[in-house]
Formats: structure tokens, C-alpha cells, sequence
């Protein structure tokens, strides 16, 4: 199992730069579905109105938005993982991976739905609390940060990768 | 509403078509992770 857990994270380093940069990818693909929180569920509650009117191609976005959000997970947890593999215990990461994996909990229990039934006046259906609602949307944005910092770290490693490459082929030269 | 439905894929379950994409984009990212090792060890020779 050990040798198992070194091999996959010593392919992951390998290929550094493509593993970031996918979950990064997948990652920035999250606003989208973050943007038709802010403009539609939390505009509605707070002053009525939605500012999000999607049609054909948008909503086939958030649809790749919403089948990309478990691999983008999964992909941006490795990179906070190998970090603590990596450098040891930190706060930074950990955090992170906590502000991450809280979205189980909102995929799984306080969902998207009854965010929506809550805020619509249908949570008549629902025995859980309203307030439950705002910490499900609370959860949402702790994505925000991770973003930021994981798109940061894609940048620097596509540089460093391009700098490595320019060096390899000028010193072969 | 229709968008809501939409954005509303994660209803407390996760279903087959999901773990089908999640499983879709790790074979593609170890395909051209393979494909890169392929392209540098050719490179080297």
C-alpha cells in the first residue's frame, strides 16, 4: 500500500504541471456554477430579483459545470495532499483541503435543492433549518480562495516548466 | 427553471454518469501523462 501511495505520488510529480493544470481547469470551471448562486439564489432571497437568465449554451455549461465538480475536488485535493506529503504539516493546506472537502457535505446533505426550496418558499418539504441554507452557500464560497491560490500555483509551474525546457534544449544545444 | 434543474445535479447522490466523467478525465490526464513519458524518453534516446 505504501509503495502503492509513493509510486502514484512520484507519477504525480512527474507529470507536475499536467495534473495542476487540469484541476485547475476544472476548478475555474466552478465559478460558473458560483456565478448562478450570487446572480439567481442569493439575489432572489436578499432583493427579489435574478440576474442569471440562461439559455442554450449557458445552461449547457453549468450541465459540464455540474458533471466537472467531483473531479475538480478530487483533482485540487491531490495538489493540497502532496503538498503536506511534501513539506509536512501546515496550516495553509489543510485548511484548504478543509474548505474543499466541506462540499461533500453540501453535495451529499445541505444540497443546491434545498438551498432553492428554502429560498423559493417551497422548504415547507424540508425539516432542516433556513439558516442551514446560508452555511450551505458559505460552504460554496470557501471554494473562492482555493481557486485563486490553485490557478496561482498552475501559473508558476507552467513557467517553471517552460523556463526548465528552454534551459534543457539551450544547454543541449 | 429549467436551469435550476440544471445546476441542481448534485441532489444529495452522485450517479453512475458522474463517476463515468470522473473516471473519463483520469484515463485522459494518464493518457498524455503516458503520451509526455513516451515523448521524452524518445527524446533522450
Amino acid at each position: 500500500m505504501h509503495s502503492l501511495w509513493t509510486r502514484f505520488f512520484d507519477w504525480y510529480e512527474r507529470h507536475y504541471t499536467l495534473n495542476i493544470a487540469v484541476a485547475a481547469g476544472l476548478f475555474v470551471l466552478q465559478l460558473i456554477h458560483l456565478y448562478w448562486l450570487t446572480a439567481h439564489v442569493v439575489m432572489l432571497r436578499l432583493i427579489e430579483r435574478s440576474f442569471f437568465d440562461p439559455n442554450g449554451v449557458i445552461q449547457f455549461a453549468i450541465l459540464i459545470v455540474d458533471y466537472t465538480e467531483i473531479p475538480a475536488l478530487l483533482g485540487v485535493s491531490l495538489i493540497y495532499i502532496n503538498e503536506l506529503r511534501r513539506h509536512g504539516w501546515s496550516w495553509k493546506p489543510v485548511l484548504f483541503l478543509l474548505f474543499l472537502n466541506s462540499q461533500w457535505l453540501h453535495i451529499f446533505w445541505i444540497t443546491d435543492e434545498f438551498v432553492v426550496n428554502e429560498f423559493t418558499g417551497a422548504g415547507a418539504v424540508s425539516t432542516l433549518p433556513v439558516w442551514l441554507a446560508w452555511i450551505a452557500i458559505l460552504i460554496d464560497y470557501l471554494e473562492l480562495p482555493v481557486i485563486y491560490d490553485t490557478i496561482r500555483k498552475a501559473l508558476v509551474s507552467v513557467r517553471e516548466r517552460r523556463v526548465g525546457d528552454f534551459l534543457r534544449e539551450e544547454l543541449a544545444s | 427553471m429549467g436551469a435550476i434543474s440544471l445546476a441542481l445535479l448534485h441532489n444529495g447522490r452522485i450517479g453512475w454518469d458522474e463517476i463515468l466523467v470522473a473516471v473519463l478525465i483520469a484515463l485522459a490526464v494518464a493518457a498524455i501523462a503516458f503520451w509526455q513519458d513516451r515523448r521524452g524518453s524518445s527524446k533522450d534516446a
